[in-house]
């Protein structure tokens, strides 16, 4: 191949494209990860199909072209491509012809791989042509960048004649010869009329150069025939000199051409007998030739023929653009891919079903819609098909009726998350049945996969579960499948016919393929992850997770109070009567009630309650406590003022607007499980999307004006100070600044967080007082780690006594105990340290889904930390047992690194399963490969066996282009190769005796099976392979 | 080669050869043993006679078997009319000679009614024609007229005149030479009249040895006055009903349909094999399977047989009217088209 270069697309690949940019504004947003990785494989799979075609061009070479060596423009000749094919996987490819100075191809047929190609090709210009290009176009197994290469072959002149036409030459008419070859002269002398009188009759019709003789035949008794073919009495001379003088007839098109003149004049010559004499103007007697049949006259019109103009400069636009739709490729679709493409359908539909919960009644509509569409398109898709009236009749009406539904259903929907969640895609799932009706060819067929791709990328926006990623993979999967089965052709009929001389072939393809499909889906899930490796985790959803109640939400009557998810209130000062009541239901964390009992841990479960969309950890608070008496936290009694959604500005609340630098961090709250009417949010909510009331607190937390249900959906909008280690550091010491701080109405606003609960012990003080660092932070971290070397975490630790202090029972006695008390511990010493302090209860970030980017809160996952108030940052959470990292160091992940993380975690997490599901796969690929070779050999017979080992044996003496490979050709290139062999007349007759047995098993009538001979065959060829290996 | 290989069939296949018997053991074996047997003396009578020529040999000793006539097509002085002649002797039985001129009429070869000696009655002479083996040497220089009336005659194996028909005896077998190279004075024998012949074969030049052999007289034409006949028309005639009596799987008609198919499709054929050259094919087929001791035909016997079977019946488009292009032509669609096998 001279020179590959893509052409153009395919039909239908544009929707590909446009379903691509749909998905690009459906990531930008959702924000979603999975939407871009997506996008990024989609790419990469498009790149890595393109390139296939590229190397499927290089496999194929063109050997040499068979063509006539005399031709008439217009006239369609036969021309024979000779092509090896050296891919055993055999994308379709096309060939095109043309002649070097043509643009237009003079025929575009389809190559079937290796061997020869007949193609019907009429040559537009007189001349002789003795170079065609040949073009070889694939658009490799995905079909959709069609590429192509062209080839320079020489062939033998074809020598291109005009059509004879227009009035004859002028000719040098002698009549030197007048030559009489007749065997009787009175024939002769009757000429050339034929009729009853002379008793001379033509021979049979059209043959006016014998005639019968009837009176002499008459008296010999015998037919005598008298020939008159020879009577040449005249010769030609036309001359050529003269003929290429003449200037070109005033370059009216109408008028025929001298070299169409020639052939005319030459023919005419021919047909009346004359020797016809052609003088090329050279002054020697070479200068003159016979014209002695058509085929000579058509040479010499095509040498004399002008030459075909110069190549004029192709416009470059035509040259250089790809062209949409190209290709003559047959636009029928096998059942094969149809069934493939329903399969991409299904998925995609039961993606996006599977993301709304929508009924089942539904899932079971769409995909017997999805059936029928198949159904119709394969019965109907054919060319000439027409579908029976009532068929479109059923069709319309089905399609009409599923759009009034949704449009009815669609009437009651005020809000956008409404619209986005219900009609919107109930329209987009009847646009893919009713479309699944019109994939007959492949344009359309494409389409419709482009279509359900988008239904992919917008169910993948929207689902927030952690199987996102398996769908993909199973949808991804068939629309490869589909794409590749779209773009196929029939199975190739020489795999088909070659039967037993192409079987070990077949075998050796299958691997190849396998092999190389392995290769190439990892090198596209590479090129992938190293893109995505530079894409940075989006910031977050933009809007389309827009706030929604749950229908089944609890109105809390009093207003700003905390409701419990049962929508029971709980009072402040309500302090229980110390049991475990109204605990171990989801959502019932003792933290989320207006007093919190350090002394009491809930029983969680593992069921997640909360999932939250964010780039980023971080700890979705509920509540903030500021008094502690010891044991009990309770909530300052101020339940600010209540603000209607849907969007309500958050204020800022005491210490949060320190001035620094915030940057935007958007989360959506996807509500799981029933949940009190916290409503929870990374610290310093700023916007929040609700709907419904919110009270805004002065102490950070939001409380609903109604139980958040499972299905409840809000997004919030923080302003996070980007905090790390040194900016916390150069703080300094808040204890020593605050002394010197004199703003009385601040010290004042602080003072709470400020002060220790009257029971706090002498020895904690002391305790706080000793591990007291230069900074704040390093003070933190020295009581971190005094925690952690010296108490137990222990979710099961003793409850104090009453009237004991907690963080002093905890600390110097128990030892032991759980997130509340060491948080309390915390913030007690803290405030010993004149460090303002309070304890904020909500959820930990969870465990990260790295394909939906969700972060999956579990039950278990509530908890008690510390904030402390930093003067330039403002309210800064610690946790001591947590491990959650300051806003500041988190670096921005990207998607790629997220998967690949996720794959070496869920690799690691499950090594065991891992190898018994990979032992478990190679065992059935091997148990796969052994029953289908079970089924080869019962289908090939015991002899059909021996034949192919016997045809290979062959093949490695044969001859590429040799006679083919006959049993006993190969016994007699067995019995003569090489050296090494014995040789001689026994091992040749041993050989034609396996030879012999081997055809007499289907040629021979009287053949039948025996042992005996079986067994002395398979030696003699066991033997031969021995020897062939040696 | 293909017939049973004695020594692994003495020692250990003397079961199996038992066991697989069938028609074999049933009086069909000293039959086909006999066309083998026939046919190997007939090839080594030639061969003493025609240095090096083996294939070509074969060839026409199969186109006896097989009832067809052969043509002997190449350049002067390659053992042409020996092969012919000895062809003839070797068969015993009759023998007719033409020599192919340009004022040969049809009756100097079917023969012609003559008056009779008392003047009053015409009576027949038979021609040369009425033989056994005719050798017509030197077929295009015979006009057309005399061509046509030969292979006519040929292919009906009767000779009509005056309204009497006269069987020519059997069997009969026409050889006929030509010289591709000569064309003064020739006349190219039309489409219609190759396709009357079974075969076509081309003997080449001799090796530097075999010339030795026809130059010292150890071989050649020195040699033909001394081949006897090893056989009887009767017995030829025997072979030839056995022949077409030898077994052809559909598989193989299959296969020679589709070669016929392929020299159709060929791009530099302008017409491909008639069916006659399918059957003609058959027919030879049957007859090496026959002379090779087997009683049905495999691939190879076709592979091997196109070429001569086929070649002159393929009109190439740019060829120059010998039977060269035919065959590189028939050998391109033999490669192309894959044989049936087990």
């Amino acid at each position: 191949m001279e020179r590959r270069r893509p052409i153009g697309f395919s039909p239908g690949s544009a929707a590909f494209a446009a379903a691509w940019v749909v998905g690009l504004g459906i990531a930008r947003l959702t924000g979603s990860p999975a939407v871009v990785l997506l996008l990024v494989a989609a790419a990469a799979t498009f790149a890595g199909s393109a390139i296939g075609a590229w190397f499927r061009l290089r496999r194929v070479v063109v050997d040499r072209i068979v063509a006539p060596t005399v031709a008439t423009v217009g006239e369609d000749v036969p021309v024979s491509i000779i092509l090896s094919d050296r891919d055993v996987v055999a994308a379709p490819v096309a060939l095109t012809i043309s002649t070097p100075h043509g643009a237009a191809p003079l025929a575009r047929v389809d190559g079937a791989g290796a061997g020869a190609v007949t193609a019907s090709i009429a040559f537009p210009a007189a001349g002789v042509v003795d170079e065609l290009v040949v073009g070889v176009e694939s658009a490799g197994a995905a079909g959709l960048l069609w590429w192509r290469g062209r080839a320079r072959i020489a062939v033998e002149p074809i020598h291109v004649a005009p059509v004879a036409a227009g009035g004859l030459l002028p000719v040098e008419a002698s009549a030197r010869r007048a030559h009489d070859r007749l065997d009787r002269g009175h024939a002769a002398r009757r000429g050339p009329t034929l009729g009853d009188l002379d008793g001379i009759r033509q021979w049979r019709d059209g043959d006016p150069d014998h005639a019968v003789h009837w009176p002499s035949t008459m008296r010999a008794g015998e037919l005598i025939v008298r020939d008159r073919s020879v009577t040449t009495d005249r010769r030609w001379i036309v001359r050529l000199d003269r003929l290429r003088r003449r200037p070109s007839a005033d370059g009216a098109p109408a008028q025929p051409s001298p070299a169409a003149r020639l052939r005319q004049t030459l023919e005419e010559g021919l047909r009346r007998g004359h020797d016809v004499i052609v003088d090329d103007g050279s002054s020697d007697a070479g200068g003159r030739h016979v014209v002695r049949s058509a085929d000579d006259a058509a040479r010499w019109s095509a040498l004399c023929a002008e030459a075909p103009p110069p190549p004029g400069p192709r416009p470059a636009l035509h040259r250089r653009t790809l062209r949409l739709g190209h290709g003559d490729e047959p636009q029928t679709v096998s059942a094969r891919a149809r069934w493939l493409t329903a399969g991409a359908a299904f998925a995609a539909i039961g993606m996006l079903t599977g993301a709304l919960t929508a009924a089942m009644t539904s899932y079971a509509l769409a995909a017997a819609g999805i059936v029928a569409g198949v159904l119709v398109s394969v019965r109907y898709g054919a060319a000439g098909r027409v579908r029976p009236v009532w068929l479109r009749v059923v069709i319309g009406g089905a399609a009409l009726t599923a759009l009034v539904l949704i449009a009815a259903d669609a009437q009651g929907v005020d809000g956008l998350l409404r619209a986005l969640r219900g009609p919107l895609p109930d329209l987009l799932i009847a646009l893919v049945v009713i479309h699944g009706f019109e994939a007959t060819d492949r344009r359309t067929v494409r389409v419709h996969l482009a279509i359900s791709s988008v239904v992919v990328a917008y169910a993948t926006g929207l689902r927030i579960d952690d199987r996102v990623a398996w769908w993909l993979v199973a949808w991804g999967a068939l629309v490869v499948a589909a794409t590749r089965a779209t773009a196929g052709t029939a199975r190739r009929s020489a795999d088909r016919a070659g039967g037993a001389r192409t079987r070990p072939s077949a075998v050796a393809a299958g691997r190849w393929k396998a092999a190389r499909l392995t290769a190439s889906s990892a090198a596209v899930a590479a090129a992938t992850v190293a893109v995505l490796g530079l894409v940075p985790i989006p910031d977050g959803p933009a809007n389309l997770g827009l706030p929604a109640l749950a229908d089944d939400a609890l109105a809390v009557d009093s207003p700003g109070a905390l409701a419990g998810p049962d929508g029971s209130i709980s009072r402040p000062g309500d302090r229980g009567d110390g049991t475990r009541g109204a605990l171990g239901q989801v959502g019932g964390y003792p933290g989320f009630s207006e007093t919190l009992d350090t002394s009491i841990r809930g029983d969680l479960g593992d069921e997640v309650v909360l999932r939250v969309k964010a780039p980023e950890p971080a700890f979705w608070r509920g509540q903030t406590f500021s008094d502690f008496d010891g044991r009990f936290w309770t909530v300052s009694p101020d339940r600010g003022r209540p603000q209607a959604g849907p969007t309500i500005e958050v204020p800022p609340t005491l210490g949060d607007d320190m001035g620094a630098p915030t940057s935007r961090f958007v989360q959506t709250f996807h509500v799981e499980a029933d949940l009190p009417n916290v409503v929870f949010a990374a610290s310093r909510p700023a916007v929040l999307m609700f709907e419904g009331t919110v009270h805004t607190r002065p102490d950070g937390a939001l409380r609903a004006g109604s139980t958040l249900g499972a299905g409840s959906v809000y997004t919030v909008v923080s302003r996070r100070v980007e905090v790390t280690a040194d900016s916390l550091r150069a703080q300094g010491d808040v204890g020593e600044w605050f002394a010197q701080f004199d703003d009385p109405q601040s010290i004042a606003a602080l003072a709470p967080y400020l002060a220790l609960p009257a029971s706090t012990t002498e020895r904690t003080v002391a305790l706080a007082g000793r591990l007291r660092a230069a900074t704040t932070y390093d003070t933190i971290l020295a009581y971190e780690g005094w925690l952690a070397a010296n108490t137990v975490y222990d979710i099961d630790a003793p409850v104090p006594a009453d009237g004991t202090d907690a963080v002093d029972d905890y600390l110097f006695t128990a030892r032991r105990g759980f997130c509340e008390q060491i948080a309390s511990s915390l913030v007690v010493m803290l405030r010993s340290q004149g460090v303002p302090a309070r304890l904020a209860s909500g959820y930990l970030p969870g465990e990260r889904d790295r394909v939906s980017g969700v972060w999956q809160v579990r039950a278990r996952d509530a908890h008690a930390w510390v904030e402390v108030w930093f003067p330039g940052s403002g309210w800064q959470p610690f946790d001591p047992t947590a491990e959650v990292p300051l806003s500041g160091d988190v670096e921005q992940g990207t998607i790629g690194g997220d998967l690949v993380a996720a794959a070496i975690s869920t690799i690691a997490g499950r090594l065991a399963e891992g190898a018994v599901a990979g032992a478990a796969l190679l065992v059935g690929y091997a148990l796969l490969r052994q029953a289908l070779t079970i089924r080869r050999r019962r289908a090939r017979g015991r002899w059909g066996l021996l034949q192919d080992r016997f045809t290979t044996l062959g093949s490695a003496v044969g001859e590429p282009a040799g006679p083919p490979l006959t049993n006993p050709l190969i016994a007699r290139r067995l019995a003569l190769a090489g050296p090494g062999r014995d040789g001689g007349g026994q091992r040749g007759d041993d050989v034609a005796f396996v030879a012999t047995a081997l055809d007499r098993v289907r040629f021979d009538p009287a053949w039948t099976d025996d042992d005996a001979e079986y067994g002395i065959v398979r030696d003699e060829i066991v033997r031969l392979e021995r020897s062939a290996r040696a | 080669m293909d017939t049973l290989p004695p020594p692994l069939a003495a020692a250990s296949l003397r079961s199996a050869g038992a066991s697989n018997g069938g028609p074999r053991t049933r009086g069909a074996p000293d039959k086909s043993a006999g066309v083998a047997a026939l046919g190997a003396r007939l090839v080594g009578a030639l061969d003493s006679v025609l240095a090096g020529k083996q294939a070509t040999t074969e060839i026409a000793v199969e186109t006896l078997f097989a009832g067809g006539h052969l043509l002997i097509e190449d350049v002067p002085g390659v053992g042409k009319t020996l092969l012919a002649q000895s062809l003839a002797r070797a068969v015993g039985g009759t023998f007719g000679r033409i020599q192919g001129t340009s004022d040969l009429l049809p009756g100097d070869i079917t023969g012609s009614l003559f008056p009779t000696a008392d003047g009053h009655a015409m009576a027949f002479r038979r021609g040369p024609v009425f033989a056994n083996v005719v050798v017509f040497d030197e077929l295009n220089r015979a006009t057309p007229r005399t061509q046509s009336a030969l292979l006519e005659v040929a292919e009906e194996s009767t000779v009509t005149i005056d309204g009497v028909s006269h069987r020519l005896p059997a069997p009969f077998m026409l050889v006929a030479t030509q010289n591709p190279i000569e064309i003064a004075g020739t006349y190219g024998l039309g489409e219609g009249a190759l396709d009357r012949f079974a075969a076509v074969v081309a003997p080449g030049r001799a090796t530097a040895e075999h010339e030795l052999d026809v130059l010292t007289g150890r071989r050649g034409r020195a040699m033909l006055s001394a081949i006897e006949p090893v056989t009887s028309p009767e017995e030829i005639e025997r072979a030839v009903r056995w022949v077409a009596g030898v077994h052809v799987t559909d598989d193989v008609a299959a296969y020679v349909v589709a070669l016929l198919a392929a020299t159709r499709d060929h791009p530099r054929v302008r017409l491909g094999a008639s069916t006659r050259g399918g059957v003609a094919l058959i027919g030879l087929a049957r007859a090496r399977a026959a002379r090779r001791g087997r009683t049905y035909v495999v691939p190879d016997d076709v592979v091997a047989l196109a070429g001569p079977v086929l070649g002159h019946r393929v009109l190439v488009r740019d060829g120059t009217g010998a039977t060269t292009a035919g065959r590189e032509v028939v050998a391109e669609c033999l490669a192309a088209s894959p044989p049936p096998a087990v």
